[in-house]
């Protein structure tokens, strides 16, 4: 009888054997049921800089300090794999003038200013949650509302709310296995369409909304041209909402499993903002790339030209016995491309939050029947199903 | 080598010797130095390693960039004293430098 044996997948000749590890961080099927937990699980057993060969080969980087050293060099790991998507995709010195002229939307003053709005939504969503005794938090609460302050802040009406949201969400989810792709492209395409035409009519006619600024800036002394505007709303789009989502979605779950932090936050609301911060480390979800722009030395080992590192954040914001309190997690990247959206993404959070507690008494997990994450650079949660109790006054 | 001061809202006062090559920022970081969160690492994405640096001293820190001209604009309660402690390189010249820290970071 003969037996076929699968290939073992590739290991390039310069990657030593200790630093191999068998992890695809797509679709390791442990990720599926809790990625922190497996993330940990690998980071305890990896080097600090390891090599997968699973996604065509990749480094993976779990050393905090390697970290930052990695989003501070621009010119060694580059992000120009993202395509030149402004301000993402651009390395410095040209990502400077842009990245400066976004900080003039989204710093924390004009953030501040969507505060009565995003309380608005949050108010609307989670007041409909009063008297519910479950529900899937992420459809009901996690997944709307940043779709709601995305279109605010770019000028869709709300009127298109259902419309753009349906899109929002087809574009987002993760891909299933055998899914058609060429579908996908196309709600891309239609997302494209929506953005094109909200670009084209506040050239007509200006409002007081992000498109409609950015049209009246300049770079450089120029003008935005239609692809620049576009490539800056779609990057938006694209870094706005399930990113959002994902936390919002990550930290009700924690609440949920710790009653006795649902019972300290109810009666002590000032503890949101640092509770926002200890949240946002434990469940760090983004796994940032880079793409090496010259062999270089890390670690010991050599990182050749043209390969991809994948940046752990999880692990730079958890190292063991470092910071567990405070600001300064991972979450939001680092270095020149560190998340522009953090402070609206605060906002959004404590928002979300104080809301929460003014409408929600406890809550617990509910039985779900299969599992609701995903591995890959943004590690969703896909699904939070929950069991609510009425608001009780509290002593 | 500088011996930098490092006084916190409170008034709490923390010496440090910070090699040179490193900034303010790091001095503070690698110290744990409380008061300053660097959160982006020292690339001005941030602006939450805001100092008031000692009048004394402004001359020898030298002049702000535009870039950080721009980026100190967003952090809280500014003087005109103010400075990213990232982007003050330390040098032997800034031996006995004294930086302030603000009230908070963030909004």
């Amino acid at each position: 009888m003969e037996e076929t044996l699968s290939e073992p997948l590739d290991v390039p000749s310069h990657v030593p054997a200790d630093r191999v590890v068998d992890f695809d961080i797509a679709n390791d099927p442990a990720l599926k049921h809790d990625v922190f937990k497996r993330l940990a699980d690998i980071r305890d057993h990896a080097p600090k800089v390891a090599y997968t060969p699973h996604n065509g080969g990749h480094w993976l980087v779990f050393d905090r300090e390697y970290l930052q050293q990695i989003l501070m060099d621009g010119e060694t790991f580059s992000s120009t794999h993202l395509g030149g998507m402004i301000p993402l995709g651009i390395d410095p010195p040209e990502h400077a003038p842009w990245r400066h002229l976004l900080l003039n939307h989204f710093g924390p003053a004009h953030v501040r200013a969507l505060e009565p709005f995003v309380r608005s939504r949050a108010e609307e969503l989670i007041g409909k949650l009063d008297g519910a005794k479950s529900c899937d938090f992420l459809k009901a609460v996690a997944e709307p509302m940043p779709v709601s302050v995305f279109m605010e802040i770019m000028g869709l009406p709300l009127s298109r709310f259902d419309e753009f949201r349906g899109l929002a969400v087809l574009a987002l989810t993760p891909p299933e296995d055998g899914e058609d792709m060429n579908e996908r492209m196309a709600v891309h395409g239609k997302i494209m369409g929506v953005l094109g035409e909200l670009i084209a009519d506040r050239k007509r006619e200006p409002k007081d909304d992000l498109v409609s600024k950015l049209l009246a800036d300049k770079i450089q002394g120029r003008e935005i041209t239609d692809q620049e505007m576009m490539s800056i709303c779609y990057l938006q789009f694209l870094a706005g909402l399930d990113t959002v989502t994902n936390a919002m979605t990550y930290g009700i779950r924690h609440l949920a499993k710790n009653p006795s932090l649902q019972e300290e936050v109810a009666r002590d609301r000032s503890l949101i903002p640092a509770m926002v911060e200890r949240l946002l480390r434990l469940y760090t979800f983004v796994n940032t790339q880079r793409v090496v722009m010259r062999d270089v030395e890390l670690d010991g080992v050599t990182i050749k030209k043209g390969e991809m590192v994948w940046c752990m954040l999880w692990a730079g914001s958890n190292e063991p016995g470092g910071e567990t309190e405070g600001p300064r997690h991972m979450a939001f990247g680092g270095g020149h491309h560190m998340c522009l959206g953090m402070h609206l993404a605060r906002l959004e959070l404590r928002v979300m939050y104080e809301t929460w507690f003014e409408h929600i008494g406890r809550f617990s997990l509910a039985p779900d029947d299969r599992p609701a994450m995903r591995g890959g650079s943004v590690m969703n949660i896909t699904r939070l199903l929950l069991n609510l109790e009425p608001l009780k006054i509290l002593a | 080598m500088a011996r930098i001061t490092y006084i916190e809202f409170s008034g709490v006062a923390h010496v440090v010797d910070v090699a040179a090559g490193l900034s303010v920022m790091e001095g503070a970081v690698k110290n744990n130095v409380p008061g300053i969160d660097a959160e982006c690492g020292g690339a001005m994405a941030c602006g939450t390693c805001h100092v008031y640096v000692d009048r004394e001293w402004l001359e020898k820190t030298g002049p702000k960039s535009a870039d950080e001209d721009q980026m100190i604009g967003f952090a809280v309660n500014i003087e005109d004293n103010s400075r990213l402690a990232c982007q003050i390189k330390v040098t032997d010249a800034l031996d006995g430098l004294v930086v302030r820290t603000p009230e908070r970071q963030h909004d």
